[in-house]
């Protein structure tokens, strides 16, 4: 349990960053219903492991750590169970389809659907959760170099893709 | 002077140190190529965090604020959500008649937490770690005749054969987006997976298996050619195999 603050206050924390949380975890696991899945167990997680928590730590970064490591549980009992097969459509769907007549918001996020994971949730940490280099490279475990070349590559990409489609638009 | 675009980047980022961020800055100034470059780092992030705003404006689901303002649970339950672990732990006489309580409660918490990556299963793991069908798969497989599906179902099963190893096998479609298909054969209650594969797309409607046999992939053909002994069951034979729970009599 955090040493500041009485265990109500970490709860309402927690309640506060659930939009965030659930955005993130739809950058993940691209699929707004194993999103709030996710973000359920994470939390549940979060809270039995409170005492893990470093005081000087952000709750945010933590909880996306937590949130990334569950689906990544998840992806692996899925694969065990073979579940990978008949794992509902709509995961990839949706998104990804129609170019034309779309929104800029629409645009972007196709563009960013289609990105290689590693660098969706270089982008989704970075861009769009306002995380640093520094506290990115730890919730995804990785070296600052590997983050920042993965979120250049990224940004190329969705530069390019964003051009394309707007190529296609006028 | 020549900056790399990982420095611009780092640099529209608020990412560099003062010292490199002011070479940076004069560079911006000097050079309209880097200072356009720049203001393009600039603007991408300003319109992701533009179109990914509105997520924050959605209700959020009750179940995820009851489960952030839910008590400080016990230790025990942080392995709740993961049931096949509880279910392998072993444990002793004595704490067997807590630890049932302790394990009703986990299945009452954990279902919410399982189920949905249950609902739509069809497939499912057995005791003996067998890959075997579930659900609505395993339903159409013990009850629904070849070639008939109604509307509403996903799963069509395409034909039945008795196997050579005698037991009765199946072959199904599994209407989706992305369509599967496999052979599965009855082991004792359950119907296990021989062969599974993954189509590219929904072709259509599929007409009876007589007429569109060559509509099955090859992997499952090519399953049903090993596997079958005589011919496959015709209607009559599979009314017969499925009021014997598709059990092949002793002979």
């Amino acid at each position: 349990m955090m040493t500041n603050g009485t265990p109500q206050s970490v709860h309402e924390q927690i309640v506060s960053l659930l939009p965030r949380l659930r955005r993130f975890a739809r950058s993940l696991t691209r699929n707004a219903h194993d999103a709030d899945d996710i973000v359920q167990i994470a939390v549940e997680r979060a809270l039995t492991r409170m005492a893990q928590f470093r005081n000087d730590a952000r709750l945010d970064s933590w909880m996306f750590k937590i949130i990334r490591n569950a689906w990544i549980d998840e992806i692996r009992s899925r694969a065990r169970r073979a579940e990978i097969f008949l794992a509902d459509d709509t995961a990839a769907g949706g998104v990804a389809a129609a170019v034309d007549n779309q929104t800029d918001s629409q645009a972007i996020h196709a563009a960013m659907s289609r990105l290689p994971e590693e660098q969706r949730l270089a982008v989704s940490l970075v861009l769009i959760e306002g995380l640093s280099y520094k506290e990115a490279a730890a919730v995804l475990e990785i070296p600052v170099g590997t983050l920042t070349s993965r979120l250049a590559r990224a940004r190329d990409a969705l530069q390019a893709m964003l051009r394309t489609s707007e190529g296609r638009t006028t | 002077m020549t900056t790399s675009d990982e420095t611009l980047m780092a640099y529209a980022d608020g990412e560099l140190d003062a010292a490199a961020a002011a070479l940076v800055a004069a560079a911006e100034r000097d050079d309209p190529t880097i200072a356009a470059r720049i203001a393009e780092h600039r603007a991408l992030r300003a319109r992701l965090r533009a179109s990914f705003a509105a997520e924050l404006d959605e209700p959020v689901p009750e179940r995820l604020l009851a489960a952030a303002r839910r008590p400080p649970a016990p230790a025990t339950r942080a392995k709740v959500a993961d049931i096949d672990a509880a279910r392998a732990r072993r444990v002793g006489p004595r704490w067997r008649p807590l630890l049932a309580v302790a394990a009703s409660l986990a299945v009452g918490i954990g279902v919410g937490l399982v189920a949905w990556h249950r609902s739509d299963s069809m497939l499912t793991l057995n005791s003996r770690g067998a890959l075997v069908a579930d659900g609505s798969l395993a339903q159409a497989l013990s009850s629904n005749f070849a070639g008939r599906r109604s509307a509403r179902e996903r799963v069509e099963i395409g034909l039945s054969f008795l196997s050579r190893s005698g037991t009765y096998c199946r072959t199904f479609n599994v209407a989706r987006a992305v369509s599967r298909a496999g052979v599965a054969c009855r082991e004792g209650a359950d119907w296990q997976i021989e062969v599974l594969t993954q189509g590219a797309g929904a072709a259509g409607p599929r007409s009876e298996y007589r007429t569109a046999n060559s509509s099955l992939p090859p992997a499952i053909l090519g399953t049903v050619e090993a596997q079958i002994a005589g011919q496959p069951l015709d209607h009559q034979g599979e009314v017969a195999a499925r009021q014997n729970g598709w059990q092949v009599k002793a002979r």
